[in-house]
């Protein structure tokens, strides 16, 4: 089963709502990521200038033990979508094909500079809204949080009219 | 410990992405203009089994549902709009990247370095930009709490808000899966279309 190229997305959705419920139980912290990003952040800002560890937004994710949990939780998720892909023995290219169908940007170097803004845009979002795809999404609904529903929705409207934006035709 | 758990259940999470595909810069970028349901049909169902089990497990005792995160409408719909234009653009959410990365995408490691920096700009005028976007917060309120101060002719919980929400969404993952096949949306091939 690990060594299958792919699962359905009813098998994938399950384990991560089995992980979901392992989270609560055994951690105590339901799943998310973005908060991580702020710690690590954190870290390597203060590396170049020592006061950013005393901004309070910073010093209250650099020093919270539910990050340091969330931390090795998106470690693990690198490590394990790496383990996945070499059992099943699928070689992914370096850019995915539908890329070159987003945005006006087509070299390599116009692509990464489109990764590096949405992916800008994406955190600074996450951020902003308070979670992400996980924290809100997968988690928020679960547990029936209006503000969760809301950032869900929101992020599917900004998405879609991204799209008609910036789609190459 | 709590690192090893950590790092174990990240691996399960990273395990479900790579084999869902889902996290494919494909998958999210045709899920945003509605041309593959993969994502979504992931999405909810890991939305309907934590349903499930977290109200299992707080019936056996093993724990209390936690909160969930407080809203502030404001905060919300504008942070949600811009994440959502940065996912399309990135192809990417801020979970999936870091699968895109295990598995050797090199753009994702572009997005990784944009997000830390979106974080840092966020981070260092959080103030500036809280006082901007929010709207008061309105504490941690579930579904339930908006129906408190409505005329009720019967008395909704959340247990039936729950039951509800899984019905609902086991309705749409049953009407996209007669609409376009899961194996039709992964294709043969990784890389989805």
């Amino acid at each position: 089963m690990l060594k299958n190229k792919s699962w359905s997305p009813y098998m994938a959705g399950g384990l991560i709502g089995v992980v979901q419920f392992l989270a609560v139980w055994t951690a105590g912290y339901p799943l998310g990521t973005s908060s991580s990003y702020v710690k690590v952040t954190g870290h390597l800002a203060s590396f170049f200038d020592a006061s950013i560890a005393k901004i309070a937004y910073f010093e209250k994710y650099m020093t919270s033990g539910k990050i340091e949990w969330q931390l090795a939780l998106v470690l693990g998720i690198i490590l394990g979508a790496f383990i996945s892909s070499h059992l099943s023995k699928v070689r992914r290219g370096d850019s995915s094909p539908v890329w070159k169908t987003v945005s006006f940007q087509q070299g390599s170097t116009g692509r990464a500079v489109m990764a590096f803004l949405g992916g800008f845009l994406m955190l600074m979002g996450a951020r902003i809204a308070g979670g992400c795809t996980s924290g809100h999404g997968v988690s928020g609904i679960a547990l029936m949080g209006v503000g969760s529903i809301v950032t869900v929705a929101m992020l599917f409207v900004g998405g879609i009219l991204a799209s008609f934006i910036f789609d190459r035709k | 410990m709590l690192l090893l758990n950590g790092l174990l259940l990240g691996v399960l999470f990273g395990l479900a992405l790579e084999k869902s595909r889902v996290f494919e810069p494909g998958a999210i970028v045709n899920q945003l203009r509605l041309k593959n349901f993969l994502m979504i049909k992931v999405f909810l169902t890991a939305v309907i089994t934590g349903i499930v089990l977290l109200h299992a497990g707080e019936l056996l005792g093993l724990f209390t549902i936690p909160s969930p995160k407080a809203t502030d409408y404001g905060e919300n719909m504008i942070g949600g709009l811009i994440f959502g234009v940065g996912m399309y653009l990135a192809g990417a959410c801020p979970g999936t990247v870091l699968a895109q990365l295990g598995t050797g995408y090199r753009d994702a490691f572009f997005i990784l370095v944009g997000g830390l920096f979106g974080v840092g700009i966020y981070g260092l005028w959080e103030p500036e930009i809280t006082s901007f976007v929010n709207t008061g917060s309105q504490g941690k309120i579930v579904l339930a709490d908006l129906l408190k101060d409505m005329p009720a002719l019967v008395e909704v919980s959340s247990l039936h808000i729950a039951i509800g929400l899984c019905v609902l969404f086991a309705g749409v993952l049953y009407g996209l899966e007669s609409w376009k096949s899961w194996q039709q949306e992964q294709g043969k091939h990784y890389d989805v279309n």
